[in-house]
């Protein structure tokens, strides 16, 4: 179980968080092409290494939050303070309930 | 084997005679006895038969990892016979076998061995394709293991949660002074040990091993600041030193998972004893140094009457010793150090009866003992990310690198005398404890709520240990013959050479071509020498070929202690004990339970839209928004506009994702200045104030608003039809005439007495309706009121069952069964609800795309078929016709009780959308009907006059 | 914000074309041996004679140039290469795994198979993988101990039930067997499952789906490999790309959109090749962002846990999505469990303990009466996971890169068919198809893949 640092409640374990995905800056909807809002939407960076990310203290004080973590080896390599810029809009949310399904995975 | 005078080693109480069977033989052993060393001092040799071959197997090891102390105690498969301690009353049977243990029919296997090299079910039963299905039986017939009983009940377990400094895995010598010298630096320590007693190998040592090893058990358990676990195992180190340990001796749990965040693990498991590969070395009677040391001097059971012992350490010595004390006639020492070894052991089924040495020497023994090395279980390391280097000096793996808060003592770090093991080991404590210190400071500083604690957290206390020596020891692994390498998966050093040839030639592949190592042990007693052969196969060192990765757990764990406690609590409303007294249908929605009807949902339909009715819809999401910047909050989550909603309004709105996709639905209050209720479908209710939360924190942190939800604060009560007004006019203070109280208005006064209720006028059942929102505490009694006030008026309760039907009527979508992972908004038909005038809201770039060009998106329609009577299931296919080409599916459908019709919803694609379109309908029987593409999605009252009253 | 520029504007279709004749010019027929049957005649006359089997395949020096290099050796790449050799007569291929065949999501799956979909395009593509695997044993004369066991999908809620309708019903007019049962069959077909109506999560139906089941993950992985090589294609074990060569592109070094693939840098020194495929799983964005081409995909662990043998007593392979947990019995007599993939994404394959904790809970829920069994081991692999759960296949914006990836939790039932179309793909010069739905450039025109639909409907 994983330690993931929240800038209010100190380390707490990954569960008590949900994860949000990588930090991407929303572009401006009412300018954005297509093709800019759907970069903004699916791409991913992805790196094997040090990821900016966006995740949620769920059950602790519930705020977003932006962290560094190796991808690699777990290790965060910075410690959010509180009232660091926070994270960013999720484009993916409406599968947040839904990300736990197995219907496919067998 | 027979049973020993009274030694002053035992561990066995001969004053407590324990009763119990053995494959329905009556078998006497004594308290303090495993299974296995009971079974072995009434005389049995045979334990097991062999996976595969069937082949007669005896004691190997005589502890937790014996290959052949696999047995079935009652309903407990797999139960491993050299750890688990007798009880009286166990009925213990042998696994694997048929019909018996001692004449076992699939034993002609054995004879037919050379064909069934390892992997041969690759190369065959391929021809003729259809008789693999007979054949897949058959060799199911051949797994091993023992019976689940489906009948047994499941027993308890639980978990706890632990912060100790230190956790010890290892109750060995090396282990008790780290948890020593760990505790006299003031940490609070875990010692952990996975048999059941502390002293680890000492134990079946000399008098003096024992006595050093009692000394040091008496002060751990002194220790004030030290837990003691006996018969438990770390099974695991995850991230962040997430220790599990499973707890065999909890005194309710049968066991107990613990998870402990250790600031630091010390891992101390010592070593574990290694086969040696020759002829006949699965033969009754051919066992390890360690397995005659333990029988002797533990359990006073004499292995043996001649022996052979090959030893090329320390420990094969003190076995000749203790064989000498238990009167066994020690034939023959044969020293592997001075070059001694041993060819072969030949024999009939049941016992070795001679041992064939490398001089040429054939000499007549039923017992030979072999000391040849150990296995370094470095499982526990592997987890935190260490590949184990080989050591050809000493003869074993040694850890590489290991994280600062994980340490290393014991066997598993050198070698020494006691005395050196007991220092490394305290040494070993105290830096545990300085660094579970520096951790402890770490962590706090990384809570700055926290208040902090004086020490600074500083550098991670360097290691400033004396490293243990490694002791030479002879490379021994193979004979000059072959024998078997895996006992449990009856896997042979020749099938390794064979596998290693046809080129399944790295040690993952071979293991997973001859499944060596993939047995109950998993690798502790195979995998060295599996990789020996190989590297021997290869022409290469150990070294160059490598070793697996050990995988966790460090020892099997139930799943019941895995489980624990089943904890899946349910959420139901204030009015639930009612509606159970009314025997109401429960349906589970999400995490609540609520009533889908009360006998009769058509009759409950009819007398709302004729009478009145109440419907308990507390599951609904609830969301108190307060603060001035509401408005901006609600523009930017709903795709309407909501700045005008005056003081006293009700709106409906609907949410999408950023890629358009319908989210959630639901209306929103403006209950007075800088307030409003927000409702979300009940399985968004968490969802949407993620969401919520999500625009204020990142996108708008300027914005005043609050959230909190208070869908369980309020009961939610639904009064329905055309008598509704009369019901609730006779309990509130609120003015429900029609124009000081109109359609989607909302109030807020007294209801049945009860102050503080939100009152408000939709109409998701097609009728004139009030929904009431009562502060849970007194739901139920508004509920009872209503029911008693409403008695002359006909009002009866209704369930989910019949508001779905009546929204059908009515024509409304459900988000998540009309609509679905992939419904962009304009397909639900409520375009005039997307405002893209607005200057942002949560999915506006993607519908501003889709309302350019809808066409390539389908419809949401109301459907009705040609044939009245016949309403095709939810989800039947919608297809072109005389076609299996899918146009669309039905995504609701009901009887009409209202209509006494069939009606539809479905989503089609938008060529078949028009009013009118002819629709073919697959059954789910296969036949095909015709339907039509109605106007409107209301079939009842598409005006909405009678909500409107 | 640029990265599906080139989508729009190029036709990948189009150059691969025009640079298809050099590229596949040099076509060789098979070097390899004729294949020794594999037979229980054969088995009995080795062991008689206590003789060798040949190897499965040979170990041969790594050459200056093929005519396609598949990087990843598990059953895509190598289904991939067979197909090259088999239905195209393409040859000089060479595929390179850094570990050892089989290594990846192909070795560390839970070896279900089935073709129960819920999009067309879906149900179509895995049907043809599904019949692929049927014929296996025979086609490559290897047993890979095809299961045909059954496949259920319990349905705890009505929505779900109505899901599985749903799915049943696509299935039915593909002519897939599939329908669905409730739960007195279910409990016919599996009777260690608790099937009264009193638990948290009753079981009220199931999909079920007859031609579905289990299968040898290591013998596909093995006898494709021998096949493959048969036919003359090289397998390179512990052989790493480091980088993609490119010429043209608009990125750095020739790289990315426009660009043309030119080789492979490995740590055994530079590759040339006109074609490169990328067929590798949790680590597809990293090898296509050394050919200047962005994935919508992120890695997440998925995990899977094995039991202790006992006699056998599952006849079927459950899967409960509400309970996220699968589970099947192999006929050693272990079970066999997966879930979820792990909520966020890591590279990581050490596994979690809340893993197991939840698994234990939930297969218990199903089947109160095996909490005496034991966990035996633990392991993950590395999904990649696309947003809408279907795979990217095919070309992409650099000439001569092809992708098969972001197969998420589907990657080894897909494998036969992948290798088949990517060969044709390949050969051919035109996307197949029934890959069709699954080209790259979908994300920028948002058409994504209903398969998802599924997973997101309430249940």
């Amino acid at each position: 179980m994983m330690l993931v640092p929240c800038p209010n409640c100190g380390p707490r374990n990954s569960s008590d968080l949900r994860y949000v995905g990588e930090s991407h800056s929303r572009p401006n909807p009412n300018t954005a092409t297509p093709e800019e809002w759907r970069t903004y939407l699916y791409m991913e960076d992805n790196p094997a290494g040090p990821l900016k990310e966006t995740w949620y203290c769920r059950s602790g004080c519930r705020q977003y939050f932006t962290a560094v973590r190796n991808t690699s080896t777990n290790e965060f390599e910075n410690h959010p303070l509180p009232g660091a810029k926070i994270g960013s809009v999720d484009p993916s949310f409406h599968y947040v309930s839904e990300s736990k399904s197995v219907e496919g995975n067998q | 084997m027979i049973r020993l005078p009274q030694q002053s080693s035992e561990v066995i109480d001969r004053g407590a005679p324990l009763r119990f069977t053995w494959n329905d033989k009556p078998v006497t052993g004594f308290a303090g006895d495993t299974i296995a060393s009971a079974i072995a001092a009434s005389g049995t040799r045979i334990f097991a038969r062999s996976m595969k071959y069937h082949r007669p197997r005896g004691l190997l090891t005589a502890d937790f990892w014996d290959p052949n102390g696999f047995v079935q105690v009652g309903d407990d498969p797999n139960v491993r016979a050299g750890h688990r301690l007798l009880e009286n009353g166990m009925d213990v049977s042998a696994q694997n076998v048929w019909p018996s243990l001692d004449y076992d029919i699939k034993a002609a296997n054995g004879v037919v061995g050379r064909f069934l090299t390892a992997g041969f079910y690759y190369k065959t039963f391929m021809k003729p394709a259809s008789l693999w299905p007979t054949y897949e039986k058959v060799l199911a017939q051949f797994a091993p293991g023992g019976k689940v009983d489906l009948s047994s009940p499941p027993r308890y377990h639980d978990k706890r949660y632990a912060h100790p400094d230190v956790v010890v895995a290892g109750g060995g010598p090396a282990g008790m002074a780290a948890a020593l010298g760990a505790a006299l630096e003031g940490a609070r320590v875990m010692l952990v040990e996975h048999n059941h007693h502390l002293g680890g190998h000492l134990l079946w040592g000399t008098d003096e091993d024992r006595a050093a090893a009692a000394t040091l058990a008496e002060q751990c358990e002194a220790a004030e600041n030290i837990e003691v676990l006996l018969n438990s195992t770390v099974t695991g180190r995850y991230e962040d030193n997430w220790c599990a340990i499973a707890q065999r001796s909890h005194d309710k749990a049968v066991e107990r998972l613990i998870k402990a965040r250790a600031k630091t693990l010390v891992v101390a498991p010592g070593l574990i004893e290694r086969p040696y590969v020759f002829a006949g070395n699965d033969k009754p009677g051919v066992m390890l140094a360690g397995a005659a040391r333990r029988l002797i001097n533990m359990y006073s059971v004499k292995p043996g009457e001649r022996a052979v012992v090959l030893t090329a350490n320390a420990e094969g010595d003190q076995a000749v010793d203790a064989l000498e004390r238990a009167g066994v006639d020690v034939v023959a020492v044969v020293d592997a150090r001075t070059g001694g070894n041993v060819i072969a052991a030949h024999g009939g089924a049941k016992s070795v009866e001679e041992v064939e040495l490398g001089d040429g020497r054939k000499i007549e023994a039923d017992l030979l003992i072999t000391a040849v090395g150990w296995t370094a279980p470095t499982s526990l390391l592997n987890l935190a990310g260490d590949r184990p280097e080989y050591d050809p000096v000493a003869a074993r793996f040694f850890s590489s690198k290991v994280p600062d808060n994980i340490l290393v003592a014991g066997g598993l770090a050198g070698d020494g005398s006691l005395d050196e093991l007991l220092i490394h080991g305290t040494a070993t404590g105290e830096l545990a404890a300085r660094r579970a210190s520096h951790v402890a400071a770490t962590l706090q500083s990384l809570t700055p709520r926290a208040e902090s604690i004086a020490a600074p957290a500083g550098d991670m206390p360097a290691d400033n240990r004396n490293p243990l020596a490694r002791d030479n020891h002879p490379e021994l692994h193979r004979s000059t013959t072959h024998g078997i390498v895996d006992y449990s998966e009856d896997v042979g050093s020749k099938d390794l050479f064979a596998a290693a040839k046809e080129g399944y030639d790295s040690v993952e592949l071979i293991k997973r071509f001859t499944t060596a190592t993939m047995g109950p042990a998993q690798g502790k007693l195979e995998t060295v020498n599996t990789v020996a052969v190989l590297a021997e196969a290869r022409g290469e060192t150990i070294s160059e070929v490598g070793t697996t990765v050990w995988r966790p757990p460090y020892a099997p764990v139930t799943l019941g202690a895995l489980g624990g406690r089943i904890f899946e609590p349910v959420r139901v409303s204030s009015i639930q004990p009612w509606h159970e007294a009314q025997r109401a249908k429960p349906i589970l929605a999400g995490q609540w339970i609520r009533p889908e009807h009360y006998g009769n949902p058509a009759a409950e339909v009819r007398n709302v839209r004729e009478n009145v009715g109440l419907i308990d819809v507390s599951p609904l999401g609830k969301l108190d928004l307060r603060g001035p910047d509401v408005p901006k909050l609600l523009e930017q989550l709903y795709t309407n506009k909501w700045q005008k909603l005056p003081v006293g309004g009700v709106r409906y709105g609907v949410m999408c994702a950023e890629d358009g996709i319908v989210m959630d639905d639901g209306v929103t209050a403006h209950l007075g200045d800088d307030h409003y209720l927000m409702t979300t479908t009940s399985s968004g209710a968490a969802r949407v104030w993620e969401w919520a939360e999500n625009w204020l924190q990142t996108e708008h942190p300027d914005w005043k608003v609050h959230v909190t939800p208070v869908t369980t604060a309020f009961t939610s009560i639904n009064v329905a039809g055309p008598k509704s007004r009369q019901l609730v006019s006779r309990l509130t203070d609120v003015d429900l005439t029609p124009d000081s109280f109109g359609y989607m208005q909302v109030r807020q006064g007294t209801v049945a007495g009860v102050d503080d209720c939100i009152m408000w006028r939709i109409g998701f059942t097609g009728e004139l309706s009030y929904e009431i929102h009562v502060p849970s505490g007194h739901g139920l009694h508004v509920w009872e009121q209503l029911l008693a006030e409403g008695d002359d008026l006909g009002v009866k309760p209704f369930g989910l069952e019949a508001q779905r039907i009546m929204r059908l009527e009515k024509g409304h979508f459900i988000v998540g069964q009309d609509t679905d992972g992939l419904t962009k908004m304009p397909t639900v038909g409520l375009n005039g609800l997307i405002k893209l005038d607005k200057d942002d809201f949560a999915g506006k770039a993607e519908l501003s795309y889709a309302l350019a060009d809808d066409s390539g998106l389908p419809k949401l329609v109301a459907i009705q078929t040609a044939d009245p009577s016949i309403v095709p299931e939810e989800a039947s296919q919608i297809v072109r016709a005389g076609t299996n080409e899918i146009l669309g599916r039905i995504t609701s459908s009901r009887m009409s009780p209202t209509l006494k019709r069939s009606i539809c919803l479905g989503q089609v694609a938008s060529e078949a959308a028009a009013p009118g379109t002819t629709l073919t309908v697959v059954m789910t029987t296969g036949e095909r009907i015709t339907a039509k593409v109605m106007e409107h999605h209301a079939h009842f009252d598409p005006e909405g006059e009678r909500l409107r009253v | 914000m640029t990265a599906f520029k080139h989508l729009l504007s190029t036709s990948p279709l189009a150059s691969a074309r025009e640079s298809a004749s050099s590229a596949l010019g040099s076509l060789k027929p098979g070097s390899g041996s004729k294949p020794p049957r594999y037979s229980a005649a054969g088995l009995f006359v080795k062991g008689a004679k206590s003789q060798d089997w040949p190897r499965v395949w040979r170990e041969v020096d790594l050459q200056k140039s093929y005519d396609v290099i598949i990087i990843g050796g598990g059953v895509h790449g190598l289904a991939t290469a067979y197909y090259l050799a088999t239905n195209h007569g393409i040859t000089n291929v060479a595929v390179l795994d850094k570990a050892y065949l089989g290594s990846g999501g192909s070795g560390r799956n839970t070896a279900i198979v089935r073709s129960n979909y819920l999009t067309p395009e879906g149900v179509a593509f895995y049907d043809r993988s599904l019949s692929l695997y049927n014929t296996m044993s025979t086609d490559l004369n290897l047993n890979v101990m095809f299961s045909e066991r059954g496949h259920m999908t319990l349905a705890h809620t009505d929505g779900a039930l109505r899901t599985m309708r749903w799915r049943a019903e696509v299935n039915k007019l593909q002519d897939i067997n599939s329908s669905v049962i409730d739960a007195d069959e279910v409990k016919k077909l599996a009777p260690s499952l608790d099937t009264s109506p009193n638990t948290r999560y009753p079981i009220l139906g199931a999909l079920y789906h007859p031609p579905g089941g289990t299968i040898r993950h290591d013998a596909v992985v093995w006898g494709y490999a021998r096949g493959a090589d048969h036919r003359g294609v090289e397998m390179h074990q512990k052989t790493e790309v480091y980088d993609i060569l490119c010429e043209g592109g608009s990125g750095p070094d020739g790289k990315g959109p426009g660009g043309k693939v030119t080789g492979v840098r490995t740590n055994r020194g530079d590759i040339s090749a006109p074609i490169v495929v990328n067929c590798t799983a949790g680590w597809a964005t990293t090898i296509s962002d050394m050919a200047g081409v962005k994935l919508p995909i992120t890695t997440h662990p998925l995990q899977a846990a094995v039991t202790e043998p006992v006699k056998v007593f599952l006849p079927t392979v459950v899967v409960s999505g509400s309970l996220h947990v699968y589970v099947s019995q192999t006929d050693r007599g272990e079970l066999v469990f997966g879930a979820s993939v792990d909520p966020y994404a890591t590279y990581s394959m050490k596994g979690s303990l809340e893993f197991t904790e939840e698994l234990a809970g939930h297969v218990l829920e199903l089947m109160p009466n095996i909490g005496r069994m034991r966990l035996l081991r633990q392991w993950a692999g590395l999904c990649d996971m696309t947003p809408d759960y279907s795979p990217i296949m095919g070309f992409t914006p650099v000439d001569g890169f092809l992708c098969d990836v972001g197969w998420g939790t589907y990657g080894f039932k897909a494998g036969p068919v992948s290798g088949e179309q990517m060969a044709e793909a390949i050969a051919t010069k035109a996307t197949p198809k029934l890959i069709e739905p699954f080209k790259l450039s979908r994300f920028a025109t948002g058409q994504l893949v209903g398969e998802k639909g599924a997973a997101a409907v309430g249940h």
